[in-house]
């Protein structure tokens, strides 16, 4: 009976120092993921295997545009530090977007089960996210005005998207100008696009974004977009509809037009994982009440998009190219609560025609669609 | 993934010799090429509505897809005024054929009609290459280009708009690829090329050198008189950023 009882002791005592270790091991992954740029990191220890535990650790990493990258340097960090056995949640403000594992090095995703949802989001807190400041350069540029063949307007923006609550964001900041040729807005220092925003998979693959607010390309008003966005399919869908009116700086003061406009598009997504090329088709109004289509060919590259673009409405064709770059250098200053960087995905469209505005829309940056993109578990194997 | 060559260009920055194109290039399709090079007078392709001038291109060229790539092309002509950014010109080049399968390269130029550019050409070209030795290697390159473009009239030949039709690319001053052109082009180590070629007008010589992988400089000599050159720069797309790899402090 001693015996037994020493036996257990034992037993007991070694469990007992087995899982207190782990703690410390878990508090010290957390913490080399955060140095490392991430932030809302939650582990949560789910089953004991024969040869360790199995963690599900939720992460988003804002200076990374590339998904599969963020996975593959989360996985990189826990392997190294002893954590075999782990499955990767990405969030996107705090809201689950799918979970990713490695396996012999390809990365399998699915979609999350609801309970172990429910479980990050009790643990969940915007304090687990930093000021994540950024600055972007905003240019405008009007070529082919015979005199002066190139028009340019510069500034620089810079702030954050202060993630208030699971999902909820208020984006702001302020934009310093650097020179103007381009129009008549004044050269002071004013409010950058400020909006408030709320993101959600409201049912598994069902996304929406709902935005209210100063947006940029001169609009303020409300923006909501609706994305079916299936996990492992290339087929995705999206309806935009926004009523916004056009709002700019003169001289110290702001002036907000009384008009608004609707704006709505259809547009249908498919992406060809081999080539990682996204064919998408965009119909419907776009703003100056301009109906039409636009049809977009994306080329997906590791931190990279290029885009080539030709849109028939009323107003006219016009044909073109954007990309998508993470600018130099990164993050700058990191420290546990404050991250100061260059934006991760700076975005700029060429178009050839500048005569009139043939199928505009706005705030195109910050679009439900292009950050979803990105989150294609199809394209994840594939770079 | 294979190694990021370099391939040589001609003057727009697409795959070719001097100022003629070819149908083969190299594995890598992860990359953007930025070019720039400059046309004498005399040799100027552009001719922007007849007017010769010196002529700037600056060019980007992307391949997104194996078979196809993708060509912009902004003219400036130096001494011809009011132009503004000057002559936007797109076209796109499929890889219809390619050596390892078919036994030779073929391809197609095809300009969009935008009645835009003034240097729309369409045309099409074979090649083959042939090793030598490991490092060293030739490959002869043969093609035709149409002589004319359809698309509308321009205003300044003061005529009615009469819709799109077959009109001959000289009435626009524009020379380029018009019938017959071949030539012969030399690859020494994916590093240093030398090329010969008929462009369908003059004869001219070409030699570059790859630096760092991404740089290439070339002379060109025109005709056997003029000396001319071009700078081209390849970013590679597909490389992991050093900041997403690394995480040890």
């Amino acid at each position: 009976m001693l015996n037994f009882m020493n036996k257990f002791l034992i037993i007991f005592i070694l469990f007992f120092s087995h899982f207190a270790a782990n703690a410390q091991d878990v508090d010290k992954l957390k913490s080399a993921l955060q140095s490392a740029g991430f932030e809302q990191v939650i582990v949560l220890p789910v089953s004991l295997l024969d040869d360790g535990r199995l963690y599900l650790i939720g992460i988003e990493h804002r200076g990374i545009n590339n998904p599969a990258e963020v996975l593959i340097l989360a996985n990189s960090i826990s392997t190294s530090m002893g954590f075999l056995h782990t499955k990767f949640t990405l969030f996107y403000k705090g809201q689950v977007i799918h979970q990713s594992e490695f396996n012999n090095g390809t990365i399998v995703s699915s979609n999350l089960s609801d309970t172990y949802s429910r479980d990050f989001y009790q643990k969940f807190s915007p304090r687990n996210y930093r000021l994540n400041t950024f600055i972007d350069p905003e240019i405008q540029i009007r070529f082919g005005n015979f005199i002066n063949p190139i028009q340019s307007k510069t500034s620089l923006f810079i702030g954050s998207d202060i993630v208030l609550a699971r999902g909820f964001s208020l984006f702001t900041g302020i934009a310093i100008p650097i020179q103007n040729d381009l129009d008549s807005e004044s050269n002071n220092v004013k409010l950058g696009s400020s909006y408030f925003d709320y993101f959600t998979q409201f049912l598994t693959n069902h996304y929406a974004q709902l935005s209210a607010g100063m947006f940029y390309d001169d609009r303020y008003g409300v923006d909501l977009e609706y994305r079916y966005f299936p996990n492992h399919a290339n087929l995705s869908v999206g309806l935009r509809y926004a009523k916004t009116g056009f709002y700019y700086f003169p001289e110290n003061a702001v002036f907000f037009e009384s008009k608004f406009e609707n704006l709505y598009l259809i547009n249908f997504e498919y992406l060809f994982p081999k080539d990682r090329i996204n064919v998408s088709l965009e119909f419907g109004q776009f703003l100056n009440k301009d109906t039409g289509l636009k049809l977009l060919f994306i080329k997906q590259y590791k931190n990279i998009e290029v885009g080539f673009f030709s849109t028939v409405t009323q107003t006219g064709r016009t044909a073109g190219f954007n990309f998508m770059v993470p600018l130099i250098p990164g993050k700058i200053i990191r420290t546990r609560n404050f991250e100061f960087r260059t934006n991760d995905s700076f975005r700029w469209e060429y178009s050839y025609s500048n005569e009139g505005e043939i199928g505009r829309d706005f705030n195109a940056k910050k679009s439900l669609r292009n950050t979803l993109r990105r989150f294609n578990s199809n394209l994840y194997n594939r770079y | 993934m294979s190694g990021n060559v370099f391939s040589q260009t001609n003057f727009f920055g697409k795959p070719g010799l001097v100022r003629i194109p070819k149908p083969s290039f190299n594995e890598d399709r992860d990359n953007v090429l930025f070019n720039f090079s400059y046309m004498p007078r005399e040799y100027s392709v552009n001719n922007f509505m007849n007017r010769r001038s010196e002529e700037l291109f600056y060019s980007l060229n992307l391949r997104p897809i194996n078979w196809l790539s993708v060509n912009l092309v902004i003219t400036r002509p130096i001494d011809v005024p009011r132009i503004g950014i000057g002559d936007r010109h797109l076209d796109f080049q499929f890889y219809v054929l390619n050596q390892k399968r078919y036994g030779i390269n073929l391809s197609m130029i095809l300009s969009p009609t935008l009645d835009a550019s003034f240097i729309d050409h369409n045309s099409v070209f074979i090649s083959r290459e042939i090793k030598l030795s490991k490092t060293l290697s030739f490959e002869p390159v043969f093609g035709y280009g149409l002589k004319a473009n359809y698309r509308k009239r321009t205003k300044s030949m003061r005529y009615e708009d009469d819709g799109y039709q077959w009109i001959k690319k000289s009435k626009f001053g524009n020379y380029y690829l018009s019938g017959f052109f071949g030539g012969i082009s030399i690859n020494a180590k994916d590093k240093v090329f030398f090329s010969a070629e008929y462009d369908t007008q003059y004869i001219n010589l070409s030699s570059s050198v790859t630096l760092f992988k991404k740089l290439n400089l070339k002379a060109m000599y025109l005709d056997f008189t003029q000396l001319t050159g071009q700078v081209s720069y390849t970013i590679f797309l597909d490389k992991s950023l050093k900041r997403n790899v690394k995480f040890h402090e």
